[in-house]
């Protein structure tokens, strides 16, 4: 194995870090946590990303990922996007393919997942939004979807529908780009324990024109498993980077109420050191999928999925312990003033719980890994 | 898995990427200690080495696949194995539980070599506490079958001889290891001396729990398989157990935890053999991380055989036994989280 990275790697490191201080805009770091869109830096990162990381080395996704987290910045919030268009690529049409995937790339279309329902979640096949012909060779559309994140900001809803309820649940499905500001949508914030960041998505009689179906009819499922066989498992987050780093950071000076350095204290070493072993851990399991994604690996079918596990459980895991760490101050909202830390604690604390269930829950990932690296006979009804 | 050489990488001028692919040469020591162990570390082999944990047999093959010189730049040509290859052996060995001192012999081999001296004669090993001059050796790694040793005695490091018969120092123990109370020969010869021998067994011991956490992984692998099978097979209320989310979720768990410890067993070799500043931090990592996963594993693996994993017939309860006892011989596992405390530069008082 070969661990190191080339000094390419620093002039790249540092390529990405003034293309942050440039455009990235300050106003937007203060309102980190909400994770906020601005048109021009999306648009200015997709280049970014479309020109250096293309072709997706580890090293090199892993190296701009750090960087993008040590500036504050979140991008997670743009990774759907990436994920239809290339999508796209592999199954789109030939109008798709040269309309819809530049612009996705380019920054200028940007992609919100509606999938979930009220009454499915992990279950996602099961989606009962209605998609029926309108009799002129276009679709109409009703339901409703939850947490449709960044609906707010998005110009288009990567929509699964069912147009057939005459056949398994799988079979009856089919996938729509729906631009959002089609006549019968309506986007409503749903508020969660951080930041205002996802929507309930409506659906009243939306007209949508046949072209901005993707893959056949009934056959949505199979573009749900190509969009998401292309989910690597951990890729884009960087929260735990970022508070294992502030937290370390924090112990250099931080002091009990006697006065004492922290750090004195064996219990609070114990725990710092965990926590940096979790994050050393959580970025080599990403790594791995990642390299085998890039280098064409055939890659078992556990690693993606057990990177997203580990990752998410483990940021859980370490925000909690290390909320304590801090002390009574934690508590203090991140959107208060006078936080520690700038309110990582606080926030990452607040955030990670929907991380372990956003991209299916680690049940369904524990259950893809018992299935198909362990061989396990399947456990759920289908 | 085959190294690929990055088929689709476009990029020119780049040179080295991270690769979580064994090489050529680690595939083919995987393959051949592999196929050792399997023939000759059979769970009859194990089980009949017990309670002393040593099979001369399995030692003398070991012996022409070059074990432990193949460590040893001055009897390698000078061209030792990298620790980097040691830990592939490691896992093999561990897989089998393999009743040889095949750690401490090649990390002594490794420890010497810095010394510009080759191995010693017979089975060296390294006593991996600190030793009281005058002192008995307590619970030395494979004291009960060791000629010689070099240890960290006050504050210089020595080679000795050790006095006295090995076998009648042996103490019995949990992990079935060739544990002996002994004591260093009159004549010693010293290696090092104040900080230097401290760093120098500092180094050796790093060495040591890299090549401890392979091992362990190659275990707990081992008994994860084994109960991935048993789990098919066995049945409860008309289905197989490993139907049931709760066991086989444990057992994706486990295995998804093991190849964490997996990769970072492979970068702290790795960062030991390019000399990295963050060696001692990883191999620390390795370690802790390692020690105590693998300990869990066992335990659930155990557990999830049901009664018969308990019995003394079911070959679980042999890596259930190692999986706690072999680390015991350093000390608390869980301290190795305080040296990663101190290895991650916190301020404040460390180990």
């Amino acid at each position: 194995m070969e661990f190191s990275t080339s000094t390419h790697l620093d002039q790249f490191r540092q390529q990405v870090r003034s293309f942050l201080a440039e455009t990235y805009p300050d106003e937007l770091r203060a309102r980190r946590f909400e994770r906020p869109h601005d048109k021009d830096f999306y648009k200015a990162v997709s280049r970014f990303q479309q020109e250096h990381l293309a072709d997706r080395h580890p090293d090199e996704v892993s190296a701009f990922n750090e960087e993008v987290a040590q500036a504050g910045i979140d991008l997670l919030t743009y990774i759907p996007t990436r994920l239809i268009a290339e999508t796209l690529q592999e199954i789109g049409t030939a109008r798709q393919k040269a309309e819809d995937v530049p612009r996705m790339l380019g920054g200028e279309y940007l992609v919100a997942l509606g999938l979930t329902e009220p009454d499915s979640g992990s279950d996602v096949a099961a989606a009962r939004t209605r998609a029926v012909p309108d009799g002129h060779g276009g679709w109409v559309i009703n339901g409703q979807k939850m947490y449709t994140s960044n609906a707010q900001h998005a110009t288009h809803i990567f929509l699964l529908t069912r147009t057939n309820t005459d056949v398994p649940k799988r079979q009856g499905l089919t996938v729509f780009l729906v631009p959002v500001d089609s006549p019968g949508l309506e986007v409503r914030p749903l508020r969660t324990l951080t930041y205002h960041g996802t929507n309930m998505t409506y659906y009243t009689d939306v007209p949508v024109s046949d072209d901005c179906r993707i893959g056949e009819v009934d056959g949505g499922w199979d573009v749900m498993r190509v969009a998401l066989g292309r989910e690597q498992g951990g890729e884009g987050s960087t929260d735990i980077h970022e508070v294992v780093r502030q937290a370390l950071l924090w112990a250099q000076t931080a002091r009990d109420d006697e006065g004492r350095l922290r750090t004195d204290n064996a219990v609070v070493r114990e725990r710092l050191a965990r926590a940096a072993v979790d994050l050393e851990v959580t970025n080599l399991l990403i790594q791995r999928a990642a390299w085998a994604s890039a280098n064409n690996i055939p890659k078992d079918p556990g690693w993606g999925p057990g990177a997203k596990l580990f990752e998410t459980e483990a940021y859980a895991r370490v925000s909690a312990d290390l909320f304590d760490l801090i002390g009574p101050a934690a508590v203090i909202p991140f959107e208060e003033s006078g936080t520690v830390a700038q309110g990582w604690f606080n926030y990452c604390f607040r955030d990670s719980p929907q991380r372990i269930i956003a991209g299916g829950a680690s049940e369904v990932m524990r259950d893809i890994i018992a299935e198909r690296r362990l061989g396990l006979p399947r456990a759920r009804p289908s | 898995m085959n190294r690929l050489r990055y088929p689709n990488r476009k990029r020119i001028g780049w040179t080295i990427a991270m690769d979580f692919g064994l090489t050529d040469d680690q595939l083919d020591l995987q393959k051949s200690f592999g196929s050792l162990f399997a023939s000759y570390a059979t769970s009859m082999v194990v089980r009949e080495s017990e309670p002393l944990g040593f099979s001369a047999q399995l030692w003398h093959r070991l012996g022409d696949l070059g074990v432990p010189e193949l460590a040893s730049a001055a009897s390698s040509g000078g061209s030792p194995a990298t620790l980097s290859q040691l830990v592939v052996i490691a896992a093999e060995y561990g897989r089998r539980l393999a009743p040889v001192p095949l750690l401490e012999t090649v990390v002594a081999a490794r420890l010497l070599d810095r010394f510009d001296r080759p191995p010693a004669e017979g089975i060296c090993t390294l006593a991996l506490r600190p030793v009281t001059a005058g002192d008995p050796i307590e619970l030395l790694a494979a004291g009960a079958i060791a000629d010689s040793v070099v240890a960290l005695v006050g504050d210089e490091l020595v080679f000795a001889e050790l006095a006295g018969d090995g076998e009648q120092g042996f103490v019995r123990n949990l992990g079935a290891s060739p544990l002996a109370n002994r004591t260093l020969a009159e004549e010693v010869t010293v290696l090092a001396q104040g900080t230097a021998a401290k760093e120098y067994h500092q180094r050796a011991l790093d060495d040591w729990k890299v090549l401890l956490a392979a091992a362990l992984v190659g275990a707990a692998t081992e008994a994860h398989s084994m109960t991935v099978a048993y789990v098919k097979e066995r049945r409860a209320f008309n289905v197989p157990i490993g139907w049931f989310q709760t066991v086989a979720h444990r057992l994706a768990d486990a295995i998804n935890d093991l190849d964490g410890a997996y990769l970072l067993v492979h970068k702290a070799a790795w960062a030991i053999d390019s000399g990295s500043t963050d060696a001692p931090k990883l191999a620390s990592m390795a370690y802790a991380y390692t020690t105590r996963l693998t300990e869990r594993v066992a335990a659930e693996c155990l557990h999830l055989h049901g009664g018969i994993g308990y019995t003394m017939e079911h070959d679980i309860q042999l890596y259930f036994r190692r999986a706690k006892a072999w680390p015991l011989a350093l000390g608390d596992p869980r301290d190795e989280f305080l040296r990663v405390a101190t290895r991650l530069k916190l301020s404040g008082a460390g180990v």
